[in-house]
């Protein structure tokens, strides 16, 4: 075919050929003039492959519809904190927010939501598996920060946590369970300190560990609690509450915190 | 009126590919996600009303380059161990082919990363990605040529038929 054929279809409308992105009339076109050129159809080809792959490569996630509306819960919480002296506008935030403000960490979520919680009327054995759950949600997807002081300053790390839920701490070592400690942060917990500890295994999932004082209660069994797919078992041990919280089976779950209950039974907290 | 936060929960399983598809691994990924969409929140009274996905996808856009220029993201070229943990599970086809198409990728400029990647995965038309990142269509198909020709080199060798821009 000629040079003046050649002329006639310009890349730009390969790429649009490849992209379906040329009107019906011109396509059927573009492919006829692609007949008599086989180098530039073989290119198409190629560029088509491509795609197929690149897009292959890069699916949709399977929609996690609870998770992602914490996540943007969270955000707008701390987006509104960020814009919003303004009153009216943080009242839309919590009055939108109600139904998640206690998924959500006052360490997170600042003074609002610490007032809320320490307003409400609260049941220890019910808030302790909830706030570990919080604490996982929010902590254990957070990449960059996770921790505030990371497991390679353990001794450091479990000093200034007991000293601020007010008794000595120890971290539980989960290494024989393949579970490496990451670090750990001060968290709101009944309107009061507490530690979450956290922990991540090879495969990068993480589990929350939260810690805090409960002067009044002696001890408890074992409690499983499992919402959305997170488990939660929490007990009370010799004035401590613990709840871990994972994306895990309830097996793996009470492995864990049985392993967890043996290590602290030994009191290293005296 | 349904609420902004949900309509953005709605988008960002969309969002989170996209944001995969321009950085090295999952982890800066969803960094910025959570990056772009906190700007997004906090700027919601700049938002139109009309097409939200375009404007999310805007605000991730210069939230990437942000990060680029800041040196927060790593450099664009990579060996290709580091893209290796960035396949995922899910893909289909030959594991050994998807490792040197996302080693290529990552070699494209982020520039030409960002249109390929609007243009093939997220499926806008060039008219839209010259409005998304304000700039003529020309740009828009100079970068996806480039784009594709430098996937071709990498991936192709000596495969390589030369198109001239006439």
């Amino acid at each position: 075919m000629s040079d003046k054929n050649r002329q006639t279809v310009s890349e730009d409308e390969l790429h649009a050929l490849v992209d379906g992105q040329l009107s019906a009339e011109r396509q059927a076109q573009v492919l006829q003039w692609l007949d008599a050129h086989p180098q530039e159809k073989a290119t198409v080809e190629r560029w088509r492959a491509g795609s197929a792959a690149i897009r292959d490569l890069f699916r949709e996630d399977d929609r996690d519809g609870e998770a992602d509306r914490r996540l943007v819960a969270a955000l707008q919480k701390r987006a509104g904190r960020g814009e919003s002296a303004s009153a009216g506008n943080w009242k839309y935030l919590r009055g939108i927010a109600a139904g998640v403000a206690l998924f959500v960490s006052g360490g997170v979520v600042g003074y609002g939501v610490n007032a809320y919680l320490a307003t409400q009327p609260t049941v220890y054995v019910e808030t302790l598996p909830r706030a570990s759950r919080t604490n996982y949600l929010v902590y254990a997807s957070e990449v960059r920060h996770p921790v505030e002081v990371g497991a390679d300053e353990e001794a450091h790390l479990v000093a200034w946590l007991g000293k601020r839920i007010g008794r000595k701490l120890a971290a539980p070592d989960l290494r024989a369970e393949n579970f490496r400690l990451v670090g750990g942060r001060l968290v709101t917990f009944d309107g009061k300190p507490g530690a979450m500890l956290m922990y991540e295994d090879k495969a990068g999932d993480r589990l929350t560990v939260t810690i805090a004082t409960s002067p009044s209660h002696k001890g408890t069994n074992f409690r499983f609690e499992q919402e959305n797919g997170i488990g939660t078992f929490y007990w009370i041990d010799d004035g401590y509450g613990y709840a871990l919280s994972g994306n895990l089976v309830r097996e793996e779950l009470l492995h864990l915190a049985t392993a967890i209950y043996r290590q602290q039974t030994t009191p290293v907290s005296q | 009126m349904k609420d902004f936060g949900d309509r953005i929960v709605a988008l960002l399983p969309g969002l989170r590919r996209f944001a995969r598809s321009l950085c090295r691994n999952s982890v800066e990924a969803d960094d910025l996600v959570q990056d772009s969409m906190m700007r997004a929140l906090a700027a919601r009274a700049s938002w139109r009303g009309d097409n939200l996905r375009a404007w999310l996808t805007t605000i991730m856009v210069n939230q990437y380059r942000n990060d680029l220029r800041r040196g927060r993201t790593a450099p664009v070229t990579l060996p290709i161990d580091d893209w290796q943990a960035n396949v995922p599970d899910t893909a289909r086809g030959d594991p050994v082919e998807q490792l040197g198409l996302r080693a290529a990728i990552g070699r494209l400029t982020a520039d030409q990363r960002v249109v390929l990647m609007l243009v093939v995965v997220e499926g806008f038309s060039y008219e839209e990605v010259a409005a998304l990142l304000s700039i003529p269509v020309g740009t828009v198909m100079s970068r996806l040529s480039r784009a594709r020709r430098s996937l071709d080199t990498m991936l192709n060798g000596d495969n390589v038929v030369e198109l001239r821009r006439s």
